[in-house]
């Protein structure tokens, strides 16, 4: 077909308008999300060969191209899935953080008033009203850890809602993609693959881009043109035109927490396991929970167990105002365990406190292998530390003591039986005051030394006091009476066994003398015996009588005793004014009693609070580096695919002119067809 | 070099981001202005925040220190001022005591003494049982809440406290004692009344008795080697002749120190019989015979050798002097002890008798005034010279005792003042250790204001740059000449 001019401005008239409907398009879409700018790819039409060579037929629209940079816009993705998970990490943090923050409020502060409390008994044990201002205290140092804790489980609740909803959010991404994907296919098969559908194309990248919102989230681009989305280690989320689900259940080692599970289009459910999940809200939100929420849970427990289990055995070795042994001060919530929901087995495990100290704020799992002779392994989530028990063999059930941790199994388990034990989680949530009756605190002891008014030395000896009760708290104190007196020829204490004394020393009694740091023990031998025991100033002696008996007791002396100077122990009477016992209950203030006796109470919360705000500022740290890196890849993004509107006014612009140009060949291509026609008249 | 193409979305959102950030920055510093803290929350400094704490939980413990030292200083002080009048007190009974040795004093005399001794006892019971603000009884150890001395003058008095001790911790390092107990205090005085203690064993059969402890080498006997402990057991059988008696000394080892022999001091009256004299005598003292017939004075001092007393035996119904008994001498028998120590000895012991020596204990000034008030009641003027000097020897030891009672308050005092002088030191170090924890908690979460404002003042210029640029660059647009 031969060229005409009219056909070949009408072309130009086509491409120019083409040129105005995407520039015009550009311009409505310069703030659309996703959106990537569009231009015309023009080509000359196939030129029409006369015998003078080709002669040009015009201009066509081969296609409408977007400006989309394949690499960026993965970059892009990846360090949106990033960024979202460190900016939900610190917002989860930050509340943590704002919550410790202030070291004259919270915690530090009502610790402090317990103190002060219980000093205030140790000026005046008699005063009713001072024991009941340190037991009103002591009801404000509980209050504050179960707030904390309860703010802790609030953000934990938090937590779980927002996995739940961005889950939700997850599923309806990977929805859109897939129908996206079947809505790509069907359009773009129209055109037999020769053209893209950039704006669906835009659309579905756009949603590639929230999903990593949510959570990290990697594209495989299919030879049809579909996406396939996977995430996790390879875990399938869309895969062509269907989408997989994912759900969120209470975790079956922990209902405290969520575990994700997936679902395939064909109804088939796994579970993802929450080391796989990274990035994007989802990401943040299970490292959050895992990293720093369950320790600075935990971590609070072992503080609130650490005080409260110290200041109880100090207290359970004093006498209170009636005269009896005093009972707990504090219920001290014991190790919780919770068995697998998958368990098929009967058998069961408790957990109880043996040594504060030696506690650490990890979780434990506790499988059930069924190998003989390491038929138990326990594992220490915080470092993965595996060990492997036996089975104890009936009729004993303690499996183990481990991090200051006893464990005992029973029942029959099934292999592969697992629980989780959470030592610390409740430490602070579910501890409470035990005592109500301000008469209760043991300010007192037990113990009363005397001296004869016939000594005639400078020898005195301490007013002694328990390194271990003789009775159960509450009951009356049943502190042995010994009698010791001094023998000048061998420098001696000497303390006899008669069949008959009430302050004899039964065999088997062990007297533990320590001076300058050495201890040397002494035991009384079998009626009638004198056992003596060298006499050294300033020396310390511990006396233990033999099971059944409980208890031991500590004095120490100074002086030089004279010949036959007596000094006798025994219990005293309920006695007002005495404050040995609160004194040293005042003293734990400053004791080392928790991480392997390395720190006070006070001394690991600001250990958490270090730890804490050391997470936070390094996650702070970490989001803004991320997001100044996003907001570069972004730049980098809209600078190859954002719209400017100064380049579309010029593109308009120009095919305005383009089209008025063409217009102008049409009006001169109607005036030659109007010459040729005059030319007959 | 080319230029990076700018999309118009990236004016709007890098301008808007801009302004956020510095909104964000004024915001803070704003907080930080606000509420003087420049830690907002832990995170802004974590090694900070955690010193804060450790800093505020040693603060903390410093005002409980505090607390603790004012109240200690409250308790001693009381103790103090309430063993300062006991002693005062025991001064002027002390006097009165003295007052008593006056042998003009007529019985009216001495009772209106006894008087103003069972007001002072009284008294002195009334300081015993001392209670501070609270009714707590400031001397009954442990048991505050029960009157600690009980009894009267003429019953007797018993401590019902016990021998502990309060402590309050004052500082790191330090409980301090802010009690003492009534028993060490009242209970526990050390008697001065003898040297050492010469006592009879309860199983000895014969009537000898050892009387007038005397110290003739005081280094030697309070040497501390020396034990002042020795046993004199006599010899059974006797290897001495009679009418001396063998006896052997030994130490509290049991080992023999000495041996020597006794020969009971005695008066051979003119019809054969003998008199035993248990004392010693004084000028002028009179004794009468057990039956009743004779009267030994000791009325002549110059003619006994040193040691020894010369007496006289009269008719006890004439009242003269009998023929061949004038001007006799009469030695008291003295037992020398080891390491510079005598006691006298008078009367027989049976074979195996034998006498404790020991240092001297403690005694009760409350026994030691009721004993010597119920003494002074009896009649004196008209009492014979052995009850007399019964009584003198009783008078001597009460006011060597109560002495002793006023020293060893004097040593409770002392030892208080010192721990009132170590509370006021720790105090003043307590108040320096405060003023450098606030000046480390100023340090580490106070706001530097000269700093803050000029920072502040710096963000509020450049969101106000960034905002005017932002309504510029944005004013731009090609569209603008793009008219019709």
């Amino acid at each position: 077909m031969s060229a005409s001019v009219l056909s070949i401005a009408i072309t130009g008239l086509n491409a120019a308008q083409a040129g105005l409907l995407t520039t015009s398009h550009n311009i409505s879409n310069a703030s659309t999300a996703g959106y990537s700018r569009q231009s015309v790819e023009q080509t000359t039409q196939t030129p029409f060969y006369t015998g003078g060579g080709f002669v040009g037929q015009g201009t066509q629209v081969a296609t409408i191209t977007r400006a989309y940079n394949q690499f960026l816009s993965q970059q892009l993705t990846a360090s949106q899935a990033t960024t979202s998970s460190l900016q939900t990490y610190q917002t989860e943090i930050n509340q943590i953080d704002n919550m410790l923050s202030g070291s004259t409020t919270g915690l530090p502060a009502a610790l402090a008033s317990f103190y002060n409390g219980l000093s205030a008994v140790a000026s005046d044990p008699s005063s009713i009203s001072s024991r009941q201002s340190a037991l009103s205290n002591a009801q404000g140092l509980v209050s504050n850890f179960n707030d904390l804790s309860q703010q802790l489980q609030e953000i934990g609740t938090g937590v779980n809602s927002q996995i739940d909803s961005t889950v939700a959010t997850i599923n309806s991404l990977a929805q859109q993609i897939a129908s996206l994907n079947q809505q790509i296919m069907t359009a773009e098969g129209a055109t037999g693959g020769a053209q893209p559908d950039n704006d669906l194309r835009d659309q579905r990248d756009e949603l590639v881009l929230q999903l990593n919102q949510q959570v990290g989230a990697n594209v495989v681009k299919q030879t049809d043109g579909s996406y396939s989305v996977f995430f996790g280690n390879g875990q399938p989320l869309v895969v062509g035109n269907s989408a997989y689900k994912l759900t969120s259940t209470p975790s079956s080692d922990d209902p405290t927490q969520r575990q994700i599970n997936l679902l395939s289009p064909n109804g088939i459910s796994s579970t993802v396991p929450n080391s796989l999940i990274n990035g994007g809200a989802l990401g943040g939100l299970i490292q959050f929970q895992t990293q720093t929420l369950t320790q600075a849970q935990n971590t609070l427990g072992l503080i609130a167990l650490g005080f409260s289990t110290t200041l109880n055995a100090q207290q359970e070795l004093g006498q209170d105002l009636t005269g009896n042994m005093g009972t707990a001060m504090f219920n001290v919530p014991t190790p919780q365990v919770t068995p697998n929901t998958k368990n098929t087995g009967t058998g069961s495990v408790t957990a109880s406190i043996a040594n504060v100290s030696n506690m650490t704020a990890s979780d434990y799992t506790l499988t059930y292998k069924g190998t003989p002779g390491s038929e138990w392994q326990l594992t220490r989530l915080s470092d993965g530390t595996v060990t492997n028990y036996a089975a104890p063999t009936a009729p004993a059930t303690t499996l183990t003591t481990t991090d200051g941790i006893t464990i005992d199994v029973s029942g029959t388990p099934a292999v592969g039986d697992s629980f989780k034990i959470t030592p610390t989680r409740n430490g602070a949530s579910d501890l409470s005051l035990a005592l109500s009756d301000p008469r209760n605190i043991a300010a007192a002891s037990p113990v009363t030394t005397g001296s004869a008014t016939t000594n005639t030395g400078t020898a005195t000896i301490s007013t002694g006091s328990l390194v271990a009760s003789f009775s159960t708290p509450g009951a009356s104190p049943n502190v042995p009476s010994y009698s010791m007196s001094y023998d000048l020829t061998n420098k001696q204490l000497q303390v006899v066994n008669t069949p008959a004394q009430a302050t004899d020393m039964p065999a088997g009694t062990v007297v533990a003398v320590t001076v300058n740091g050495t201890t040397t023990n002494y035991t009384i031998g079998t009626a009638p015996a004198t056992t003596g025991i060298p006499y050294t100033d300033g020396m310390s002696m511990t006396i233990t009588p033999p099971a059944p008996s409980t208890g031991s007791i500590q004095v120490s002396f100074t002086g030089t005793p004279a010949l036959g100077d007596t000094f006798t122990i025994g219990q005293s009477a309920a006695n007002t004014t005495d404050n040995r016992n609160v004194v040293a209950m005042g003293a734990v203030q400053t004791q080392k009693v928790l991480y392997g006796s390395t720190a006070s109470a006070d001394d690991a919360y600001s250990q958490m609070v270090s730890l804490i705000g050391n997470q936070a500022n390094q996650v702070t740290t970490n989001y803004t580096t991320q997001n100044t890196l996003f907001t570069q890849i972004q730049s980098s993004v809209q600078s190859y695919s954002g719209v400017n509107l100064d380049e579309e006014a010029a593109n308009l612009i120009q095919y305005q002119q383009a089209y008025q140009a063409s217009a102008q060949v049409i009006q001169i291509s109607s005036k030659l067809f109007d010459l040729l026609t005059s030319l007959g008249n | 070099m080319s230029s990076m193409r700018v999309s118009t979305a990236m004016i709007y959102d890098t301008g808007v981001a801009t302004m956020q950030q510095q909104t964000a920055n004024l915001l803070k510093l704003q907080e930080q202005l606000s509420t003087q803290q420049s830690m907002l929350s832990p995170s802004d400094n974590p090694v900070a925040a955690a010193q804060a704490l450790q800093v505020t939980q040693a603060n903390n413990i410093n005002t409980q220190y505090a607390t603790n030292q004012n109240y200690a200083d409250d308790a001693l002080g009381l103790s103090e001022s309430t063993l300062d009048s006991a002693g005062t007190l025991l001064q002027s009974m002390y006097q009165s005591l003295v007052h008593l040795g006056n042998g003009s004093l007529t019985d009216q005399d001495r009772q209106s003494i006894v008087t103003s001794l069972t007001a002072g006892f009284n008294q002195l019971m009334g300081y015993a049982n001392q209670q501070d603000g609270l009714g707590n009884y400031l001397f009954a150890g442990y048991r505050g809440d029960t009157q600690p001395f009980t009894g009267s003058i003429t019953n007797g008095v018993t401590y019902q406290g016990d021998d502990g001790v309060r402590t309050l911790a004052v500082s790191p390092t330090r409980n301090i004692q802010t009690s003492d107990s009534g028993s060490d205090i009242f209970m526990s005085v050390p008697d001065t009344s003898v040297p050492f203690q010469a006592n009879a064993t309860g199983t000895n059969t014969g009537d000898a008795v050892m009387y007038g402890q005397t110290i003739t080498n005081p280094a030697a006997w309070s040497a501390t080697s020396n034990t002042q402990t020795y046993n004199v057991s006599f010899d059974n059988p006797s290897t001495a002749t009679a009418p001396a008696l063998s006896y052997t000394i030994t130490d509290y080892q049991g080992n023999t120190v000495n041996t020597g022999t006794y020969t009971p001091a005695v008066v051979t009256l003119p019809d054969a019989t003998t008199m035993n004299l248990k004392g010693t005598p004084n000028l002028g003292d009179s004794y009468l015979s057990a039956n009743g017939k004779y009267k030994v004075v000791f009325d002549d001092p110059s003619s006994a050798a040193a040691g020894s007393y010369s007496y006289t035996i009269y008719d006890a119904t004439t009242g003269d002097p009998e023929s061949g008994f004038q001007n006799l001498s009469y030695t008291p028998a003295t037992i020398a002890l080891p390491n510079g120590a005598q006691v006298n000895m008078a009367g027989t012991p049976a074979p195996g008798d034998s006498f404790a020596i020991q240092p001297s204990g403690t005694v009760s000034v409350f026994s030691v005034l009721s004993s010597i008030v119920a003494a002074t009641q009896q009649p004196y003027a008209t009492a014979d010279t052995q009850t007399k000097n019964a009584y003198n020897q009783q008078l001597a030891s009460a006011i060597s005792d109560v002495q002793s009672a006023m020293n060893n308050i004097l040593t409770y005092r002392a030892s208080i003042g010192a721990r009132q002088q170590e509370l006021s030191s720790l105090q003043s170090a307590n108040t320096t250790r405060g003023i450098a924890y606030q000046s480390t908690l100023d340090r580490l979460q106070n706001v530097d204001m000269a700093k803050t404002i000029s920072d502040f003042t710096q963000t509020q210029v450049s969101l106000q740059a960034a905002q005017l640029s932002f309504t510029k660059i944005t004013s731009l647009s090609l569209f603008n000449y793009l008219s019709s």
